[in-house]
């Protein structure tokens, strides 16, 4: 097992954030690359993807909240214990 | 027994009837489209796929004296059946059998597109590869080896292409013809590690005895068996044998290696793409750093990072603060001036001048709203700021940076994101919290989220900045915003390291999307949005609450009559007053603020509303000060105008004023115009709060509103995600926290 389980290791090995284009450096392969190869671990469960934040309707406002900013896209280990949905949204959303 | 569906094509795979069918496939934006227009021309029909509202177009080309239909397939990244594009371009490619697949491959992005490459050529049909976008790749400095590319595929024809600019396209169309006479395919494209080939050999041989099955290629079949593909396996489950032969695989492999068998699959793909580029792909060193790796080696650096971003944060109020004021004490004037000039003169045209309805509208309504209102210009100035940081994607990094610090301290280093859109609004800071999945990381987040000031605050701080700091009111500002994150920081210390102490800090991966120049369009969207929630507010939670002050303060509870009361002996004078010395030790121990504090859980907005109803109007009523409307028109026109101007010297301003932080250098600052408000209600309010407050005190009171209970919304908001203990053990602990630091402030402050 070579690239693919890197990438899973490299999770499992941070210390603390990094982006993915840093990670990309780091185990030398391009950042299109890695995010397929990450969706392959969210998919597997083994790392969950977050960053599209809910709004809410508090304050009536017709077309959502203003004030929920586009966030970034987020991946993080599934720690042991912890069940996760495959996500495939991201995937259902590149078609 | 179930009959599998038939794998072989009883006629055309195209609805154009025509003898031969090429499908277009490659991955979203790799130009396939272009690819297909230049291919066909105006011999297109478009319609959906069967039973989808996903579109299918299909051409007709001819090339080699053959007529051939082009069928464009959805744009996917892979064959798997993760979503509906991918299942419609792989049934179509093992049901309809097409004479060859085209595989627009984006050339600048080989590396990725090859893994569709890939899936496509282990189905078993003719691949030819149009290698497109190849002018951007040489733009960029990536070389790519056409012929080597297509030896290391098994000499699948490669073309390099621009789709746009028709090159290359000639050359795709002479080679289409020989694939789909020889339908010249490769048995074996990747190797996959022994463990596996070993059972796809074992598979093939059950797939290659079963007749029902001989329009499959086997390999591929047995490949997605093991990837324990449902659909597949749907399709094949008459062969009961075999599918439990794959079932027992799948567990044998799994149960021996550890991962499962579509994890090794997968993995050999990406080895064998990784062998190709090494081989194929060429691109100079300096290529591979991009203008946003450049800005993000300085903007996330470990240690300039947050001193950058704190810098960006005081530009940011510096901007707010400075550039919206003269706009500010434009609309100030407008309200307290001809406004309320014009409500007196409806009022006496109804019979009702010097009536209580009178002073509800003037010194209720248009002293409340209208005192909350003014701030727009301010708001607008930071949601503008803000959208500019979003928009170039610079926010994106900022919460990188500080979950980067708030992990090196060891504390629930993830969430600033959610924090961050808590310096807009805290309800939807506390429901985006909702993108933590770990029910106690969300707690701790939303408990962190009521210390990100937000934007009904400020309109506080810009008061008290004007009155006791003047031009270095965006100092205050910046400075309120900093605590909170660092109140935020401290209590994130003390739930880590005290109450969740045995949860360890995941580490995670975080996409940051490229610096662009921000879009006019967006930005104007985002700022045009928040500024008319903050319009809504005034008009709905804000104009309520100011008539029920008034009414309060109309009320006489010790001595006067209605609307005839000394604020002091009115209800809402007498009830505040119950409370006020708890905060005398904070040296805000007067009814009028503790009044406000009190208001002010309503929205924070409503703290203006009821200083001004108090301060000014214990001070002095307000009168009509001339109705003339021509007069009243040319004034505000003509205030704007210098407002506009003033607008200009600020913005010119925050250049030498940011340049004078340098130590030793100052630089004089320019000085157009300059205007006097004193008439204005804000400017009133200013006196007011000059008289009733110190600095020390001043500073106080904004340290407690900046940390105390945050709205009722934002507090319902608590208790509707995490429940009714953690919302009062919230409203508690900032309670405690905003009670302690303006009583530090104050006392220290008063010892130095």
């Amino acid at each position: 097992m070579s690239a693919l389980r890197d990438v899973l290791t490299a999770f499992e090995q941070s210390s603390g954030p990094i982006s993915l284009q840093r990670l990309a450096q780091q185990l030398d392969i391009s950042p299109p690359v890695l995010e397929d190869m990450i969706h392959f671990w969210v998919r597997k469960g083994k790392v969950r993807e977050t960053g599209d934040a809910e709004t809410c309707n508090t304050c009536g406002s017709v077309r959502g909240c203003p004030f929920v900013m586009n966030l970034p896209r987020r991946f993080e280990l599934v720690r042991d214990g912890e069940t996760t949905a495959p996500h495939c949204h991201h995937l259902l959303n590149q078609g | 027994m179930a009959a599998v569906k038939s794998c072989h094509s009883t006629g055309p795979a195209n609805s154009l009837a025509l003898d031969f069918t090429i499908a277009l496939a490659g991955n979203p934006n790799a130009g396939k489209s272009t690819i297909f227009n230049a291919l066909t021309g105006s011999h297109q029909h478009v319609g959906n796929w069967p039973g989808k509202t996903v579109e299918k177009k299909e051409g007709k080309l001819t090339a080699g004296g053959k007529d051939i239909a082009i069928v464009d397939l959805p744009g996917t990244y892979s064959l798997t059946a993760f979503s509906m594009e991918e299942l419609i371009a792989r049934d179509f490619l093992i049901d309809s059998h097409p004479d060859a697949v085209i595989a627009v491959v984006d050339a600048t992005n080989l590396e990725r597109n090859l893994y569709l490459v890939i899936q496509l050529i282990e189905t078993g049909l003719p691949v030819i590869i149009a290698l497109n976008m190849s002018d951007i790749a040489s733009q960029r400095g990536i070389q790519i080896d056409p012929d080597q590319l297509s030896k290391k595929l098994f000499n699948m024809p490669v073309i390099p292409t621009v789709g746009y600019r028709q090159h290359g396209l000639d050359k795709l169309r002479r080679a289409i013809e020989p694939v789909i006479s020889t339908r010249t395919t490769s048995k074996i494209i990747t190797h996959f590690d022994p463990v596996i080939e070993t059972e796809i050999q074992s598979l093939q041989a059950f797939i290659d005895n079963d007749v029902e099955l001989a329009g499959y290629s086997s390999r591929w079949l047995a490949i997605k068996l093991l990837e324990n593909d449902e659909t597949i396996f749907e399709r094949v489950r008459h062969n009961t044998p075999m599918v439990e032969a794959a079932r027992y695989a799948i567990h044998t492999i799994t149960e021996t290696t550890g991962d499962e068998p579509d994890t090794w699959i997968a993995d050999g793909r990406y080895g064998f793409i990784e062998s190709i580029a090494k081989d194929v792909i060429r691109r100079p060193v300096d290529s591979q750093i991009s203008v946003s790796d450049r800005l993000d080696r300085i903007l996330t650096h470990r240690i300039w990072g947050v001193p950058i971003f704190l810098f960006f944060m005081w530009l940011v109020f510096q901007f707010t603060a400075n550039v919206s004021a003269p706009y500010l004490d434009w609309i100030d004037g407008v309200v307290s001036g001809p406004f309320t000039n014009w409500s007196f003169s409806l009022m006496t045209l109804l019979g009702l001048s010097g009536s209580w309805i009178e002073a509800l509208l003037v010194d209720g309504i248009i002293a409340g709203v209208g005192g909350v209102l003014v701030f727009v210009p301010v708001l607008f100035s930071l949601y503008f700021a803000i959208a500019i940081m979003e928009d170039s994607g610079y926010m994106a990094r900022a919460a990188f940076v500080m979950d980067r610090f708030m992990s090196a301290l060891g504390l629930h280093g993830k969430s600033f994101l959610p924090l961050l859109v808590g310096f807009g609004c805290t309800v939807p800071a506390i429901y985006a919290t909702r993108t933590l999945d770990n029910h106690t990381d969300r707690k701790i987040t939303a408990f962190l989220a009521t210390f990100m000031s937000c934007g009904a605050r400020l309109p506080v701080y810009m008061i008290f900045g004007a009155a006791f700091f003047g031009s270095a009111s965006g100092n205050l500002v910046f400075a309120m915003y900093l605590t909170g994150i660092g109140v935020a920081i401290l209590t994130s210390l003390v739930m880590t390291r005290l109450i969740y102490r045995d949860k360890p800090v995941p580490p995670f991966v975080m996409e940051l999307p490229p610096y662009r120049v921000p879009n006019a369009r967006t930005v104007a969207i985002t700022v045009r949005e928040r500024s008319m929630a903050f319009i809504r507010k005034a008009g709905t939670i804000i104009l309520i609450a100011s008539i029920i002050i008034w009414l309060l303060m109309a009320i006489p509870l010790t001595g006067g009559g209605f609307n005839d009361v000394e604020p002091e002996q009115s209800a809402f004078g007498t009830l505040s007053k119950v409370s006020a010395p708890v905060f005398a030790p904070a040296g805000f121990g007067d009814w009028e603020s503790t009044g406000a504090l009190v208001t002010g859980f309503v929205a924070k907005e409503v703290i203006i509303s009821t200083l001004t109803q108090t301060y000014v109007g214990a001070e002095q009523s307000t009168e009509p000060t001339g109705t003339n409307v021509v007069d009243n028109t040319v004034e505000i026109g003509r205030s704007l105008g210098e407002a506009t101007v003033l607008t200009l010297q600020a913005v010119v301003n925050i250049v030498p004023r940011t340049v004078n932080l340098i130590p030793g250098v100052s630089i004089p600052e320019a000085a157009l115009v300059s205007v006097d408000a004193s008439g204005s209600d804000d400017a009133r309010l200013e006196t007011a709060l000059s008289r009733n407050f110190t600095p020390l005190s001043a500073l106080a009171f904004n340290v407690f509103i900046l940390l105390y209970v945050p709205c009722m919304s934002a507090t319902a908001a608590m208790r509707h995600e995490f429940g009714a203990g953690w919302m009062w053990k919230q409203v508690a602990y900032t309670f405690a926290v905003a009670w302690l630091s303006a009583v530090l402030v104050f006392q220290i402050g008063g010892l130095l």
